[in-house]
């Protein structure tokens, strides 16, 4: 046998027997691993809705949501997540909307605001200013933009206001 | 013990040190050793894996060709770090969060392709793996020890435990990158320093038996 063929041939072997434990060892994790996802991700949830059993993954318009589901497969509402342009870079942020239309939550994710400026957008006192306002609400009405962070809250609001409006559309005539 | 397996051992430690000799392996090192603990795991796991891989290398060896051993031994890394990630996934989420993508690229470490290109194609099987645990220990050994003033400095602690007490500013920068290289750097020196004042790097067993099993001198 040439001495390339043989190369060529070790090299696949190796390969295949590579791929085949690995194989192995997934199927044994898998089970686990996607296990504790799910108990992560529920424990998230059940934070803006109590009594979450399961959830469904959607994709709306670039925005990541989870519709949440309750122990009769009852729609419990959605929690959405979504980046927006803040005043130095995104802001990644969760908002959680029940099934009347009204905003449970919102959390932060990750920002990279001026500390002790856009940070504010972090602070329960900007964040509970949400909570409560309903579709039919004008946003910016219900939440005032905080002097001197106006840009980063003014970015938070604005978008709330768009995700508001495509959780309307898509889900709150289910 | 063997003064020969000894003498593989301690190459490994002092000599040739991947870190403060060779300067190898420093990514996983300046991207993980910002608190003791993910320090200590990463320096065990860096030495459980460069022994695995070194052993099934070696079983192999007879059957690779020359032209493929490289490739072969980065699959066989690539399987077995893969793996490691997979069971800290099942077992120790929190560290593998902790320890993130430096896990993974450990399978592509110089440190792994150095020791088998230079010592395990060379030579026989129970020393290699001598050597790659003294160089596994080598790394351990200085991880551990700028995970520990780097969490020591950075935040006044070590394993989570306060040491200073309150009235303590830590360094904050010793807790990012620059900190890192800082630390590492005046580390080298010391150790280098330490090395050379008391003598651990005369290589004479190598030299008698005139075979050349440093890095240098192959």
């Amino acid at each position: 046998m040439p001495n390339y063929l043989k190369s060529a041939l070790v090299f696949i072997f190796a390969g295949i027997v590579g791929g085949i434990f690995l194989t192995g060892v997934n199927l044994w994790a898998e089970e686990t691993i996607e296990e504790r996802q799910l108990q992560q991700e529920l424990a998230i949830l059940e934070d803006y809705f109590p009594g979450v059993a399961s959830y469904k993954e959607d994709e709306v318009e670039g925005m990541n949501a989870q519709l949440v589901y309750g122990k009769e497969k009852e729609f419990l509402g959605v929690l959405m997540t979504t980046r927006q342009q803040g005043y130095s870079d995104y802001i990644v942020y969760q908002l959680a909307v029940d099934r009347q239309g009204k905003i449970v939550g919102l959390k932060v994710l990750e920002h990279n605001e001026t500390e002790d400026i856009g940070g504010v957008i972090e602070e329960p006192e900007f964040r509970e200013q949400f909570l409560g306002v309903s579709f039919q609400d004008t946003v910016s009405e219900k939440v005032e933009v905080v002097s001197g962070a106006t840009e980063s809250t003014r970015a938070i609001i604005d978008s709330v206001e768009e995700v508001m409006e495509v959780v309307e559309e898509e889900y709150l005539n289910q | 013990m063997n003064s020969v397996i000894l003498q593989d051992i301690w190459r490994g430690i002092f000599q040739e040190n991947p870190v403060f000799r060779m300067f190898m392996g420093l990514c996983p090192l300046l991207g993980v050793s910002a608190y003791l603990l993910s320090g200590l795991s990463m320096g065990l796991i860096f030495t459980g894996v460069l022994i695995c891989c070194n052993l099934i290398f070696a079983l192999l060896q007879g059957g690779i060709p020359a032209q493929v051993r490289l490739p072969v031994f980065v699959i066989i890394s690539a399987t077995l770090v893969t793996t490691v990630d997979i069971i800290l996934q099942v077992y120790y989420p929190g560290m593998r969060e902790e320890l993130g993508i430096y896990l993974l690229l450990l399978a592509v470490n110089c440190v792994f392709f150095a020791r088998v290109e230079v010592f395990a194609s060379r030579r026989p099987l129970v020393r290699s793996i001598f050597d790659v645990l003294g160089v596994g220990l080598g790394f351990t050994i200085a991880i551990v020890v700028l995970a520990g003033i780097r969490e020591l400095l950075g935040t006044g602690a070590l394993m989570g435990a306060e040491v200073f007490g309150p009235h303590f500013e830590p360094i904050r920068m010793l807790r990012e990158a620059p900190g890192a290289f800082i630390a590492l750097g005046l580390l080298m020196a010391l150790a280098n320093t330490i090395y050379r004042k008391y003598r651990l790097l005369d290589d004479d067993t190598e030299n008698e038996a005139g075979e050349g099993g440093s890095l240098w001198n192959s």
